[in-house]
């Protein structure tokens, strides 16, 4: 970052004074929130600090979680709501840490806050900024299908209520300001360095989706019709960008959709050799509300073997089956965009007689992989990663949230793909083990 | 028939390459990113089936081998990184070695020092057949043409044929017979597929396939297709040089001067000799084919060269060691340049050229004959019957 950083005059004077927790946490997913709600209730103080706007990760971005089919930014709310007011719990949003180091038996963390552009304080989340703005960027939330304005709340449900000013695209034509009815308006706010002693750390930093162009003969970042599964996701959301199910390139109901599995996993030529584990299950999740959604569309499932090993997953893999959801086996190898931005795919089945085949979809859902979304270098500590990148687990069978640095704990999708069960599952054991350690350490606030 | 298999048979396939094809979990990507399979002649993993469960008898028949120009855009996609594209090239090296009825073959694909070794003696022995001692001259004065005999040459050229014909029918019979594709054919189908394959050959139109897209293009200079149309055309034209030249100085001579006095002026008259000019054109294409094969092969530049084996190499290596001397000869013939140490080359260019005649059954030079005879089998494939898979 080049813009000059103003240190807190406080951390400079005496550094004892430094802000104190029990527990710093990295990223605000369901992993994050769960882990901190857990520590909270322990009478832990807990830091919770998240890159993004808003607490929720990539769960309140998710039409529903299989195998329940709930709605999941119905039960994700309530978790960014407790968490935010939770009196033990500090969230720290739009704030990355910057550096760790050992101090004691803890940790000094210094956390750099992003500068919104406007005074959190006084912010009342009116929306009137955001009303009267007249630059429209591409919507991340909802992974650009889709605009909002530069200054914007990032979401409808996010949390906190706050706007975000893209200052890279904002013409400072001072609408905003002048709407404003609190005057918080900023257009020279600066990132401010805090500095907190804590006594133990959670790496809760979760998963990205490998690239849509992994493999780029499936033309992920060309052709306007295949999606990725994140984009499949929002199509698929109460919230969605469109509020129906449309096909991007021309707003047509499609009706012979695909999925592609193992787009961005088990697939050595791409240095993705590892399964991602969620992706059968998502996309057969996808499957099925498309087929809500659009009940007379053909849904394909190009599969190599569906991992269906959860907790009632099976019975969900069946279900789709009986739903009439056909699941061909056979590997996608290339995709061609025709005139009409169809899309040609080219497959040999595996279970009938060898020949190579076309077959034509109207739209196509690339189920991607996960990729480890955070690299422990960049706090320049002993965490070590796996080959994968993945935050390495030494004690996985048994203690699968020690990292090979003392007092630094991981938890859900850092460690490696995982689903949301098996997430929360593993960020209440990262809780659980991050309270022994602090017991054993005698760790004190005061 | 009964289908014998035998699990041995993976193993000694892979003594003819290097890949992993027992990484191989069938996904299928390899035949539908293949841009040459297609319906009737899919592949690679349908081979890669047969060579897993040890099928012998169909991979030895198997047309699916040369009707892959190896492009490696399997290799590159693999999942499992199985290289299904270099185990395509050592099933055409498997394929050429068990049907070589002198076992030769075998040696030689599966040890370079073999080769080496082989290639050497045979040489020593053609060129000493070819060598004959200007008696009573000291080395001192010796000039070109005192060392090499040109009618022993053209007796070995002549014995060496009548060597190959006889092995070259011995192989092909193996060929006809394993791959059963003489079977129910009448001569009218066999005519038009023949028709099909000779154009498929002079313009090589499924072998552009391969480079088709825009990410795979390449300037025509390395094309693979155009390199490999280079080299084989450059041997078609010298080897058509090489027909005239024996009627022009054999027959010829004995109804017209082939040279127009009027040449012999400029002190040039053999450059503008229809047959040379013929035979410079060719050697020049051919050279500049080898040349670029060689290079992307020494280098391992590409995903198709990069596994490279000796065998590739040596073949390549022949080619252009006798296009350069084919070129020296030409220069120095042409400049009547007496120097002893042309025969020396015209030696090498010799035994070197006699050990290519000879040794075409066994070598990668083998394919001249096998591809097409495959693209045959495979242009009749329409008189077999595909069941086509249900579609959606
Ligand atoms: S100043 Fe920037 S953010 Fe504010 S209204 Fe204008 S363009 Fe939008
Ligand atoms: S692409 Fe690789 S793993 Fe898939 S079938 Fe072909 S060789 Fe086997």
């Amino acid at each position: 970052m080049n813009a000059p950083v103003n240190t807190n005059a406080s951390v400079n004077a005496n550094a004892t004074s430094n802000p104190k927790a029990d527990v710093l946490i990295i990223g605000a997913g369901i992993a994050g929130l769960q882990a901190s709600l857990d520590l909270a209730d322990q009478n832990r103080q807990v830091i919770l600090v998240e890159r993004n706007p808003s607490i929720g990760g990539r769960m309140i971005n998710l039409s529903k979680v299989y195998p329940t089919l709930d709605c999941a930014s119905c039960i994700t709310t309530p978790r960014m709501a407790s968490a935010s007011h939770h009196p033990n719990i500090n969230a720290l949003t739009y704030s990355e840490v910057k550096n760790v180091e050992k101090h004691g038996t803890g940790f000094r963390v210094t956390v750099v806050k992003k500068p919104r552009y406007i005074d959190e304080d006084k912010c009342i989340g009116c929306k009137r900024c955001e009303e009267a703005c007249p630059v429209f960027v591409k919507d991340e939330f909802e992974h650009n299908f889709g605009a909002k304005k530069a200054i914007s709340i990032p979401f409808t449900n996010a949390i906190p209520q706050l706007p975000v000013l893209d200052i890279n695209n904002c013409t400072l034509c001072g609408a905003c300001a002048n709407a404003c009815p609190t005057d918080c308006i900023n257009y020279t706010q600066q990132p401010v360095e805090t500095v907190y002693e804590v006594g133990a750390i959670l790496v809760s930093t979760g998963y990205q989706l490998t690239p849509a162009n992994a493999k780029p003969q499936y033309g992920g970042d060309k052709f306007t019709n295949v999606l990725t599964a994140l984009q499949g996701e929002r199509l698929l959301a109460p919230h969605g960008p469109f509020g129906r199910v449309l096909r991007p390139s021309d707003g047509k109901i499609p009706d012979n959709i695909a999925f592609i599995q193992c787009a961005g996993s088990r697939d050595q030529s791409i240095g993705l050799p590892y399964c991602s584990r969620v992706c059968c299950m998502y996309a057969i999740k996808q499957a099925m509300l498309l087929s809500g959604s659009l009940p007379t569309a053909d849904i394909t499932i190009y599969y190599m073997d569906i991992r269906a090993f959860g907790k009632g997953y099976e019975q969900f893999y069946q279900n789709a089956k009986a739903m009439g959801i056909h699941f061909v086996k056979a590997k996608v190898a290339r995709i061609k965009e025709t005139e009409d931005k169809n899309l040609m795919l080219r497959i040999e089945r595996q279970e009938d007689q060898s020949q190579p085949e076309e077959v034509q979809h109207d739209m196509v859902v690339l189920s991607l992989g996960l990729k480890p979304d955070w690299n422990p270098e960049a706090i320049n500590l002993n965490v070590h990663t796996e080959y994968d990148g993945f935050v390495k687990s030494p004690k996985a069978p048994l203690q699968p949230n020690i990292t090979t640095m003392e007092g630094i704990f991981a938890a859900g999708a850092a460690t490696g793909p995982k689903d949301i069960v098996d997430t929360i599952g593993e960020a209440c054991a990262g809780a659980m083990e991050i309270e022994n350690h602090l017991r054993r350490m005698e760790w004190r606030l005061s | 028939m009964a289908i014998s298999v035998n699990p041995h048979v993976l193993d000694e396939i892979k003594s003819y390459g290097a890949f992993d094809i027992s990484a191989c979990f069938h996904c299928g990507n390899c035949t539908a990113v293949c841009p040459l399979s297609e319906d009737g002649a899919s592949f690679p993993r349908k081979m890669i089936r047969y060579g897993q469960l040890g099928v012998k008898s169909e991979i030895l028949k198997a047309k699916e081998p040369w009707l892959c120009y190896y492009c490696a855009e399997c290799s590159e996609t693999c999942p499992r990184q199985a290289e299904p594209g270099e185990y395509m090239a050592s099933l055409r090296r498997y394929q050429i070695a068990n049907l070589d009825p002198t076992g030769f073959g075998k040696l030689m694909y599966k040890h370079s020092w073999f080769a080496l070794l082989f290639s050497a003696v045979t040489a020593f022995i053609l060129a000493t057949l070819l060598v004959k001692i200007p008696y009573g001259k000291s080395p001192a004065h010796w000039l070109f043409g005192d060392l090499v005999s040109y009618s022993t040459i053209h007796d070995v050229g002549i014995g060496l044929s009548v060597l190959l014909t006889t092995l070259l029918i011995a192989s092909f019979f193996n060929l006809i017979r394993r791959s059963e594709i003489l079977v129910g054919t009448s001569f009218k189908k066999l005519l038009k597929a023949k028709m099909e394959v000779l154009r498929e050959i002079g313009t090589m139109k499924r072998h552009a396939k391969c480079h088709e897209s825009d990410e795979r293009k390449m300037p025509w200079y390395i094309d693979p297709r155009f390199v490999h149309m280079g080299i084989m055309w450059g041997f078609l034209m010298l080897a058509m040089a090489t027909a005239f030249d024996f009627l022009f100085l054999y027959l010829m001579p004995m109804f017209v001067n082939p040279i127009p006095e009027w040449l012999g002026a400029f002190g040039l008259p053999q450059v503008f000799y229809p047959a040379r000019i013929l035979g410079t054109i060719g050697g020049l294409i051919m050279l500049w084919g080898v040349s670029t094969a060689l290079y992307k092969r020494l280098a391992k530049s590409e995903r198709a060269t990069e596994k490279t084996r000796f065998s590739d190499g040596w073949l390549l290596g022949y080619l252009w060691v006798l296009a350069i001397t084919g070129f020296w000869l030409e220069i120095v013939v042409t400049f009547a340049n007496k120097a002893i140490i042309n025969d020396w080359v015209l030696l090498i260019h010799a035994a070197m050229a006699m050990q290519l005649v000879l040794f075409m059954g066994m070598t990668k030079l083998a394919h001249v004959v096998y591809r097409p005879f495959m693209l045959v089998k495979h242009a009749l494939r329409n008189t077999e019957t595909h069941q086509t898979g249900e579609k959606q």
